[in-house]
């Protein structure tokens, strides 16, 4: 579905990801996992073009999408919920779903779509006309995935879903987002809570210092030595 | 002093709506691209000069004049945006050198051409209506409706229409916008463009009431941005009711107090407000 070949990026001078590869197949979930600056987001702002890469390739279903920008990489099916959700403070829970399907073709006939997240968020249901910004953390972490789901991705892009979140929540998240592969979509997760991205995912990238350091089956990186003592803590 | 308090309510409420176009135009700009333009005084001196010279010159009916004169404005908006605006986005000192410039260019330019010798426009539509023994001039009261209906349908668009839903969007968070897949440098043009051409009408209709000087629009630029401010940066709605306050408030004082001083009664009311509500009157509204 998407892929990274050799991506270099900078910052300046501050070489943040090095020769980074990695692959996210068709109904896949893969996790990024990292501590903090990694470059787990630059990594993800890379793949939306929100940050252009020194070298390397960018891939989505086979076609190079390298040099283009934002709006037609999400045309084609590739959607990011960001860090920090980023909602519509001022929009209503309704008005930011709506802002999600901004580009489909059908954005005017879109209830039965909605209909379809407020099944799968049914808090979301509740407050639609609440606005955005008076909600808690977790409701607008749901309110960003459900916005991203309103453009209908074919692969979703999740830069840490579980940031500040009760764990009770991240559990839900983490049952959401299984649910999505399940229905064909494909999911490259970053996380800093490794435990949550290794429970999801099938396969993983462990991402240090810009470069990709470990790589493989999920159940495979739970149980080895180096991410159990660094990024899962027993 | 019943018809002369009335005639300066109806005044200020008339140049309160010119400021109030020009206002909308500043608000926009700033909530879209993050810089104060200035140069929106004298987009309006060329949509005055232009209605001026399709009607008397060109012999065109004045309607249609009006809208050559803001096709023309949003044509030079759009030059302006592409050759300078374009790279003063969201770099609040550079786009004020950038407007400032331009209002020195064009005024010298209009001056070079129109000269300082006021011109003025044959009467589009004399006659006045009576009402309540009151008597309203029939232009200014057209005006007057026709910057309401604009600044009211620029509100309706903006809450209803996808673009504006997009503007909306861009204003409280540019990059989740463009992740929805918003063209951001194209809505950043459109609403430049926008604004002038908003900037560009505000001149024409008042070319049918007042003789035209290259340095119109300065005045109006000050008291706009003003406007804009007393309203809280941001709200549509807020720029017209901003400019009529604003206009009202200088219409009136000057019945009272000393004519020389009217563009300070504004002011002084606007540090009034200011003072009890920093965030403007219509702060937190669109």
């Amino acid at each position: 579905m998407i892929e990274f070949d050799g991506v270099d990026v900078h910052y300046a001078k501050n070489h943040v990801l090095k020769a980074v590869s990695l692959s996210v197949g068709a109904g896949e979930i893969v996790a990024l996992i990292g501590a903090n600056a990694a470059g787990k987001t630059t990594t993800l702002r890379t793949a939306l073009g929100l940050k252009a890469p020194t070298a390397g390739a960018l891939r989505l279903e086979g076609t190079d999408i390298t040099k283009l920008p934002t709006v037609e990489r999400v045309r084609r099916g590739l959607v990011l919920v960001p860090e920090g959700r980023q909602v519509f403070v001022k929009f209503t829970v309704a008005e930011n779903l709506m802002m999600g399907g901004y580009l489909r073709k059908d954005r005017d006939r879109m209830q039965a779509d909605l209909d379809r997240v407020y099944a799968l968020f049914p808090r979301l249901a509740e407050r639609r006309a609440q606005k955005a910004g008076s909600m808690s953390g977790g409701e607008q972490q749901m309110l960003a995935i459900a916005r991203g789901l309103m453009g209908k991705p074919r692969c979703l892009v999740l830069d840490e879903p579980s940031l500040g979140l009760a764990p009770i929540l991240v559990e839900e998240i983490a049952n959401t987002v299984r649910r999505l592969a399940t229905e064909g979509m494909s999911i490259l997760l970053a996380e800093q809570n490794a435990a949550m991205a290794l429970g999801c995912a099938a396969r993983a990238y462990v991402l240090e210092s810009g470069k990709i350091v470990l790589q493989g089956n999920a159940r495979e990186l739970e149980s080895s030595e180096t991410v159990r003592k660094l990024y899962l803590g027993h | 002093m019943g018809q002369l308090i009335f005639g300066q309510l109806l005044n200020g409420a008339i140049i309160g709506t010119l400021y109030g176009i020009i206002a909308l135009g500043v608000t926009l700009t700033f909530g879209i691209t993050g810089i104060v333009n200035f140069a929106l005084g004298v987009f309006m001196m060329l949509g005055a000069y232009a209605a001026w010279y399709f009607t008397d010159t060109a012999g065109l009916p004045y309607p249609i004049a009006v809208l050559c004169a803001v096709g023309v404005t949003a044509l030079a908006g759009l030059v302006a945006d592409q050759a300078l605006f374009r790279f003063t986005r969201n770099n609040l000192v550079n786009g004020l050198l950038v407007s400032i410039g331009m209002i020195a260019v064009l005024e010298a330019t209009a001056l070079l051409i129109f000269t300082a010798t006021p011109k003025e426009l044959h009467r589009v539509m004399p006659g006045v209506i009576q009402f309540m023994g009151f008597v309203l001039p029939k232009m200014k009261l057209t005006v007057f409706l026709v910057l309401l209906a604009v600044i009211f349908g620029t509100y309706a668009a903006l809450t209803r229409t996808w673009i504006g839903r997009a503007a909306y969007a861009y204003a409280q968070n540019p990059e989740a916008a463009e992740l929805m897949g918003v063209r951001t440098a194209r809505l950043q043009t459109g609403v430049v463009v926008y604004s002038t051409a908003l900037a560009g009408l505000g001149g024409a209709l008042y070319a049918s009431l007042y003789s035209l000087e290259p340095t119109l629009g300065s005045l109006f630029v000050l008291k706009a941005v003003e406007a804009a401010i007393l309203a809280g940066i941001g709200s549509v709605i807020g720029s017209l009711f901003g400019g009529v306050i604003l206009g009202v408030t200088e219409g009136v004082g000057s019945i009272y107090l000393p004519l020389a001083f009217r563009d300070v009664y504004g002011l002084v009311f606007l540090v009034a407000i200011l003072l009890f509500m920093p965030a403007g009157l219509f702060a937190g509204r669109k």
